[in-house]
């Protein structure tokens, strides 16, 4: 058996694996106590097992992930996940996975079907990879705190619709879900600008098209509404729900900034 | 014959362990009595002259002990139940020891109607039962599995507690966790206090630093302050249209500290939890109040605990941006819910009360037939390792030291198969409550003493699954 049907093998194990933990902590917030234990051990499996992945590609290639866009996606869920479970070690937090693996699972399914694993042509300097790193983190850092913000909003959900049973008294406090979803988004947001400076450096050595374009309009929009929710929260008192619906959309902005460069290896346009 | 050929049979030239009878009865896993009052069998007036508190309790166990009837004894003495935990030769007169001693504090006339007492089985499902929290007032509270462990540490830090009790005991404590932990027994909240300290808590993690404020200084203002306070409040301030009744029920809580009404638009700025109990017949807190409160706090969480009837919070409050009301229709739905909860649950974990309690019944009993196996097998081998002896030490004495040896081991295996299904029978005759007869009809063709399954002799290196 060749290095790449390992990898594809294992690739195939760590999906499962994602998966069986995205199940259980869906199990653990319907209030099942059944395999609940086991969700956070599997979902470090599952993240071993991606990083194990990454090995054996990258010696089999000789190659850097972050030369490929989509090992880019699948590393800035091995990073987001890496966070979770550190995390997930505070009371109550656990149940945040239920937001974070299947962000996981639906980051390596992305990276693995949408589109051939390409090299990107022009990793060569030493502020592109710079550019993509500061990007990774920073999207691995809000989709944390983009599950934190989910969560947020269907506790604060149970509470406006005064549905005190179960759910409500499985999920973390409001006041807890706010502080470390504002936290990890103030710790991505200067990475991200990072990313965004060192992509307008580069901007003038590609092609720019239709589809380059709304991918950048869509990395700037993240940007923007970030922004604006870290502003508006010091100034304007911006918290809860206002502050989390922010959060949220800045990272679907942000996360099709990688769906736009999947389609574009599956598509050769953009 | 050489030591090598007696190996497997000549060891059990020892006396069978039958002899020690009374050892037996201290050990006996089943033979414990529970004895006392509780709130289904006596009224307050009547368990707080029961109650024994403090230090009293451990002189209240030397007592107890002091009769040769109680060998082993706990004591459980909460608000809702005052129960002794005993184990000695005969229940009938540790009962009688307990009654005496709860008549020498209450007259035996005031107490004896009162007193219950369970025995063998029915006791050790009563503390399974007691320490699961099934017996309790509010059923799954989880007090009450604190309160008998601390009970069993008292009775173990002045010895009054043997082999008997601990391992009833340590099994009950495994019993009232998986409920705990398989169950949902003790979901949903069972007071309007707790409800609305366990709303807060689903807003405010902790609420140590959290601003509480009472609007209102009555009765429950202050039990809520209590809760609340024993939630985790530190910073309580007190409002009142009379300002002299907020300042004594402000004197009356640590830390609690007392406001004119007057300044109710600052104090809502600066409040986290807003707990409304006036008597006033209209809104205290109008949507207006609250948006200007809500907009000065900058986005933090307010959240109105509306307890007066009529209501004192205007129900649009709701509404707002990080704004939360509750009323009192709204606590007591969710003190129904507990309540219904609880008791679908109940059934659930008296099932796994059950269940457990068989199997140590059935472990207990398995121990009760252990001497009679093991008195079985010795009388048959050493049978046997004497007609060996005897034979090989005359007509086979010119057999070689390898053939003496097969014969002790051909032996030793036929004793074997010819016990497995005698021994078998016997253990699945004790699953069985009238399988004691089998055990002494086993005694009887075996020639061995016949004695009650429960003054056998147990062997105390064996416990319960747990």
């Amino acid at each position: 058996m060749n290095l790449t049907r390992i990898a594809d093998l294992i690739l195939v194990v760590t999906a499962l694996a994602y998966a069986v933990a995205s199940g259980l902590y869906f199990l653990q917030l319907a209030g099942r106590q059944t395999g609940t234990r086991v969700a956070r051990p599997i979902l470090a499996s599952a993240a071993t097992l991606q990083l194990v992945h990454f090995f054996v590609t990258n010696a089999n290639a000789k190659a850097c992930p972050i030369n490929s866009v989509n090992q880019a996606t699948s590393l800035m869920a091995l990073v987001a996940t890496t966070i979770f479970l550190f995390v997930s070690r505070v009371k109550k937090l656990e149940v945040v996975g239920a937001f974070v693996a299947p962000q996981a699972l639906a980051a390596i399914l992305a990276a693995r079907l949408v589109g051939a694993p390409d090299t990107e042509p022009a990793v060569r300097t030493a502020v592109l990879p710079l550019h993509i790193t500061s990007i990774l983190v920073a999207s691995a850092l809000f989709a944390v705190a983009s599950a934190l913000a989910a969560t947020y909003l269907l506790q604060e959900k149970q509470l406006k619709k005064k549905k005190t049973t179960g759910l409500l008294q499985r999920l973390p406090a409001l006041d807890v879900l706010d502080r470390a979803s504002h936290r990890f988004l103030l710790a991505g947001f200067p990475l991200l600008t990072i990313g965004i400076l060192t992509g307008l450096l580069w901007i003038g050595h590609v092609n720019t098209n239709k589809l380059a374009l709304l991918r950048q309009l869509l990395g700037y929009t993240a940007w923007i509404l970030f922004a604006v929710v870290l502003l508006m929260r010091s100034a304007g008192g911006w918290r809860g729900r206002r502050a989390a619906w922010g959060t949220i959309v800045g990272f679907c902005c942000a996360f099709l900034v990688y769906v736009f460069y999947l389609v574009r290896n599956a598509t050769g346009v953009g | 014959m050489s030591r090598d050929s007696r190996t497997n049979l000549a060891h059990s030239a020892r006396p069978a362990q039958h002899a020690d009878a009374p050892k037996g009865q201290q050990n006996d896993p089943l033979k414990v009595a529970v004895i006392g009052v509780s709130y289904k069998s006596a009224p307050v007036a009547v368990r707080e002259r029961v109650a024994i508190a403090g230090d009293e309790r451990e002189q209240f166990l030397a007592q107890l002990r002091g009769d040769h009837a109680v060998r082993e004894a706990i004591l459980v003495s909460t608000c809702n139940r005052v129960e002794i935990y005993a184990a000695g030769d005969s229940e009938e007169a540790v009962i009688e020891r307990a009654k005496q001693l709860f008549s020498q504090r209450v007259p035996a006339d005031d107490i004896r109607p009162f007193l219950y007492d369970r025995r063998g089985r029915d006791a050790v499902h009563h503390v399974f039962r007691v320490a699961s929290s099934l017996d309790s007032l509010v059923v799954g509270e989880p007090q009450i599995l604190g309160q008998v462990k601390e009970a069993f540490e008292i009775a173990t830090s002045c010895d009054a507690v043997g082999g008997v009790l601990t391992r009833a005991m340590t099994k009950a404590f495994h019993v009232a966790k998986r409920v705990r932990s398989e169950t949902a027994l003790g979901a949903g909240q069972v007071s309007v206090a707790s409800v609305a300290v366990d709303l807060a808590k689903t807003i405010y993690a902790d609420l140590g630093g959290r601003e509480v404020l009472l609007l209102g200084a009555g009765e429950i203002a202050e039990s809520a302050a209590r809760a609340l306070k024993a939630g985790g409040a530190t910073r309580i301030v007190i409002a009142n249209r009379s300002f002299d009744k907020a300042e004594a029920l402000a004197s009356q809580i640590e830390g609690a500290a007392a406001r004119p009404l007057t300044d109710l638009p600052h104090l809502l700025e600066a409040a986290d939890i807003v707990l409304v109990s006036t008597g006033a017949a209209n809104f205290v807190v109008t949507r207006e109040l609250a948006a200007q409160a809500v907009k000065k706090r900058r986005g933090r969480a307010l959240f109105f605990v509306d307890v007066a009837v009529p209501r004192n919070v205007d129900p649009r409050v709701h509404d707002l941006d990080n704004c939360y009301r509750y009323d009192v229709d709204d606590l007591e739905q969710i003190v129904a819910q507990g309540l219904e909860e609880r008791r679908a649950e109940a059934d659930a974990a008296e099932r796994l009360v059950r269940a457990e309690l068989d199997a140590y019944v059935a472990w207990a009993r398995q121990l009760e037939v252990t001497p009679t196996v093991v008195a079985i097998r010795e009388r048959v081998r050493a049978t046997l390792a004497a007609e060996l002896e005897r034979t090989l030490a005359g007509r086979l004495k010119h057999l070689p030291e390898d053939d003496r040896k097969a014969l002790g081991v051909m032996l030793e295996a036929a004793a074997n198969k010819i016990l497995h299904a005698p021994t078998r029978a016997l253990k699945q005759a004790m699953e069985d409550p009238d399988g004691a007869g089998l055990v002494d009809s086993a005694r009887r063709l075996f020639d061995l003493p016949v004695t009650s399954p429960a003054q056998e002799p147990v062997d105390e290196a064996r416990s319960p699954r747990h």
